[in-house]
């Protein structure tokens, strides 16, 4: 559109102010987020996966050895003579065995509470006392569960002894005491089990909470159409809210699996001097600490380890990923494109 | 009247006066203020009590509120400590060496002394401003463990740690009828005996008192008899004969109930001190004085079990343990390092007066000659002198099979015995899986 040409200054001047862009103080706003993130995580983390690629170690006598470059030596060691499936299969076995049950009680949990027929009075003590366990700190609960279960005399031992499973007139005696008494923590099964136990007490809350949420979010017109078309609670809960809850449930997955691939303090709290339990319950953290921090100090190989235990955690985690995606949505997405092309 | 009683107050003073005198070792104090906290790095407060109980009033220094030591010139004495379970002391120490953070002194012990020794991480003793001729009247055993491998010495200690067995006077006059020591030493004199005895007492007293706590308490004994240490001059692994008896004696008490399987410093093995579970121990010198006097349920004879124990030799002569004191290279005040290790090292008075208040065995030949010969008893043991049998064994001490790898070592090794004695695997896996531990913790020694 032609400008009178008196006012064409003006209609520039009014151009280069729209072009005036502010975007760059959001930049600014958002630099210190990531100069802190290259220091301290991003910066870290590439060293690492490069340490695990050389010798690296302090020996027991305070010698420093390396760093050279050693290829994949380190993770040859770690995968063939050290413990790194070992500790692998430890951590493994002892997530699942607590993850299953606490995301089945979380999701029974979280159908009671949202179910509008059930209508439970006292939700807030409720979600209250089941959260609870969660702000205890890991540490102070595992030192609390070794001590229950100490042994030759400790409070489990009594209750056994009380109860009459174990000869109680032996058990009162301190010398006698070991003949009959359950030695928990010597006995690989029975800690990982505690430690499963441990987790699955400290987190079925923070679970819950989260699955109510997911809940809360589905539509209720979705409920009420399939009331009308008469469908019985069960079909309602295996049709409608577990499907649309599957990406609740991959996000509760997937964080349960991180931290559950890293446990620490809660074994290692279990872990008696001595113990021959060590072997079935030293998981990957524990382990990476040992070849750190004990004996020779061991960079390189730790660092391996780390860089193992990524590699894990991502593996299944994609695996989730695929195993909860939604089905629907990518065939749409596929048809749109087919359409689209065509 | 008002003169009878202050003639009485002045009477009373005088006496108290000359009381303290004779009660509290003092000496002098002539260490220049540095401004800066003394750090020490130690695994229990042992050492922060004998500073407090000991050098503190005896140079006239003062404990704060909060517990803090502060010297006559004003300086503090900042303690931080990380107990040994798992080996986390040295853990702790390594990283804050590494680090050259500022540390002035620190504790080792016997197991790990070699290893500190050999790094330029303890200065030696010469620079601190002791000679080896001040250190005469030690025992050379106790010098010979901190010479690194130039012959220079690097630490010093304040006490000897030979052994003995100690054992309830009246449960084995119950259960074995003996009632001298003389009698027990026979029950014990060598291991094949000492199973014996663990079965009778275990049969007469129906399981309810065994003769020892745990099959660790063994392992400490039987650890000095080695001939070889557990990693040679070429770094291999070296799996000692002593080694593979100790793995079957552990079964054969596991196996046969033999023991309160009160593990080393649980509380179940405090406990048995007081109560009638457990009728015997092994302990070097410290032991008697850090664990037994304080869990014996009483202080003087006739309460709790105070007085009812004895010492014999036992199967054979060893040795546990030991702290030694040495100077980080970090080290910022020489003098008050050296004045510390002279008081409790060195100088025959101080170390005789602290030897007869806690009963430890102080590594002074003369202060130990001194006591004897004035007759000790210890009302602890009955009115037994156990320091001429300590005196004895002391010169047997044969330290020459440590090795600065040995509390990692020794710590993977218990999880294998263990797992023998509870019967999870053979001899041969369990050696196989002790050999792959300690590949996995030092790469350095070749395991065969």
């Amino acid at each position: 559109m032609a400008q009178p040409a008196g006012r064409e200054g003006a209609g520039s001047l009014r151009k280069r102010r729209r072009g005036v862009s502010y975007s760059r103080y959001g930049y600014l706003f958002i630099l210190p987020f990531f100069l802190v993130y290259a220091v301290f995580q991003a910066y870290p983390l590439i060293n690492t996966i490069s340490t695990a690629f050389q010798k690296y170690m302090i020996t027991g006598a305070n010698k420093v050895i390396g760093p050279t470059f050693a290829g994949l030596d380190n993770f040859r060691n770690v995968l063939t003579k050290g413990f790194a499936l070992r500790a692998f299969g430890n951590t493994w076995i002892m997530w699942i065995i607590n993850f299953i049950p606490q995301m089945l009680l979380a999701l029974v949990l979280a159908k009671w509470f949202t179910d509008r027929r059930m209508r439970i009075r006292g939700q807030g003590a409720f979600k209250v006392l089941v959260y609870m366990p969660n702000i205890i700190t890991a540490a102070s609960i595992s030192v609390l569960f070794y001590s229950l279960f100490a042994y030759p005399q400790g409070p489990v031992n009594s209750l056994l002894a009380a109860l009459g499973i174990i000869d109680p007139a032996l058990y009162a005696n301190p010398g006698s005491a070991a003949t009959v008494a359950f030695p928990f923590l010597e006995r690989g099964w029975p800690v990982r089990l505690i430690i499963a136990f441990i987790n699955f007490w400290m987190w079925y809350g923070n679970t819950m909470i989260v699955l109510i949420a997911g809940i809360l979010g589905i539509s209720p017109s979705l409920y009420e159409a399939a009331e009308v078309d008469g469908a019985s609670q069960r079909q309602i809960f295996f049709g409608v809210t577990l499907p649309l809850l599957k990406p609740i449930m991959l996000y509760t997955l997937v964080t349960s699996l991180i931290g559950g691939m890293q446990m620490y303090d809660i074994p290692q709290l279990m872990l008696q001097q001595g113990s021959p339990a060590k072997e079935m319950i030293q998981t990957n953290t524990m382990y990476i600490m040992e070849l750190i921090y004990a004996g020779t100090r061991d960079y390189g190989r730790g660092a391996a380890v780390s860089v193992l235990l990524f590699i894990a955690t991502l593996l299944v985690s994609l695996l989730f990923f695929y195993f909860l995606r939604d089905k629907d949505a990518i065939r749409e997405r596929r048809a749109l494109k087919g359409r689209a092309r065509a | 009247m008002k003169k009878t009683v202050s003639l009485l107050m002045a009477l009373l003073l005088m006496l108290s006066f000359g009381l303290s005198h004779a009660e509290v070792y003092t000496t002098d104090f002539d260490v220049p203020a540095t401004g800066k906290n003394f750090v020490i790095y130690a695994w229990n407060d042992e050492f922060l009590g004998m500073l407090r109980d000991y050098y503190i009033p005896a140079v006239g220094g003062t404990v704060a509120d909060d517990g803090t030591l502060v010297l006559p010139n004003g300086d503090k004495i900042d303690f931080v400590i990380n107990p040994n379970d798992e080996g986390v002391y040295q853990q702790k120490l390594d990283a804050a060496l590494g680090a050259g953070e500022h540390i002035d002194m620190f504790l080792m012990e016997a197991d790990y002394a070699l290893k500190y020794v050999n790094s330029d991480f303890t200065m030696p003793l010469e620079d601190v401003g002791i000679t080896e001729e001040m250190m005469q009247s030690q025992y050379p055993y106790t010098i010979d463990v901190a010479r690194d491998e130039n012959g220079v010495i690097k630490g010093t200690s304040w006490q000897a740690a030979p052994g003995l067995f100690l054992y309830r006077r009246s449960l084995a006059q119950k259960y074995l009828g003996v009632n001298t020591p003389d009698e027990m030493q026979e029950k014990v004199k060598d291991w094949d005996t000492f199973l014996e005895t663990a079965r009778e007492v275990a049969k007469a007293s129906e399981g309810a008192t065994k003769l020892i706590p745990a099959n660790g308490d063994v392992w400490q004994v039987v650890r000095t008899a080695r001939t070889q240490p557990w990693v040679d001059a070429e770094y291999n692994l070296v799996v000692d004969d002593q080694v593979e008896w100790y793995f079957n004696f552990a079964k054969t008490l596991r196996d046969e109930n033999l023991t309160a399987m009160a593990n080393p410093w649980s509380e179940a093995w405090n406990a048995g001190v007081g109560n009638d579970s457990i009728m015997g121990y092994f302990f070097s010198t410290w032991g008697i004085q850090w664990v037994m006097t304080g869990n014996a349920g009483g202080s003087k004879p006739g309460e709790g079990t105070y007085g009812d124990w004895a010492a014999v030799n036992g199967p054979q002569p060893y040795y546990w343990g030991g702290t030694w004191l040495n100077a980080a290279s970090t080290c910022e005040n020489l003098p008050l390092a050296k004045d510390i290790m002279e008081y409790f090292t060195i100088e025959t008075g101080s170390m005789q007066d602290y030897c007869l208040k806690s009963k430890d065995y102080v590594n002074n030949q003369e202060a130990i000659q001194n006591i004897i010969d004035a007759g000790f008893s210890f009302d602890f043991l009955g009115g037994q002198d156990h320091y001429a049998l300590f005196q004895a064994v002391t010169p047997l001490i044969d330290t020459s099979t440590m090795s600065p790898y040995d509390q990692n070592i020794n710590i993977a090794m218990d999880t294998e015995v263990n797992s023998y004695a509870i019967g999870e695997k053979d001899y041969d896996s369990a050696i196989a899986d002790f050999k792959a531990a300690v590949a996995d913790l030092y790469p350095e020694i070749s395991v065969d």
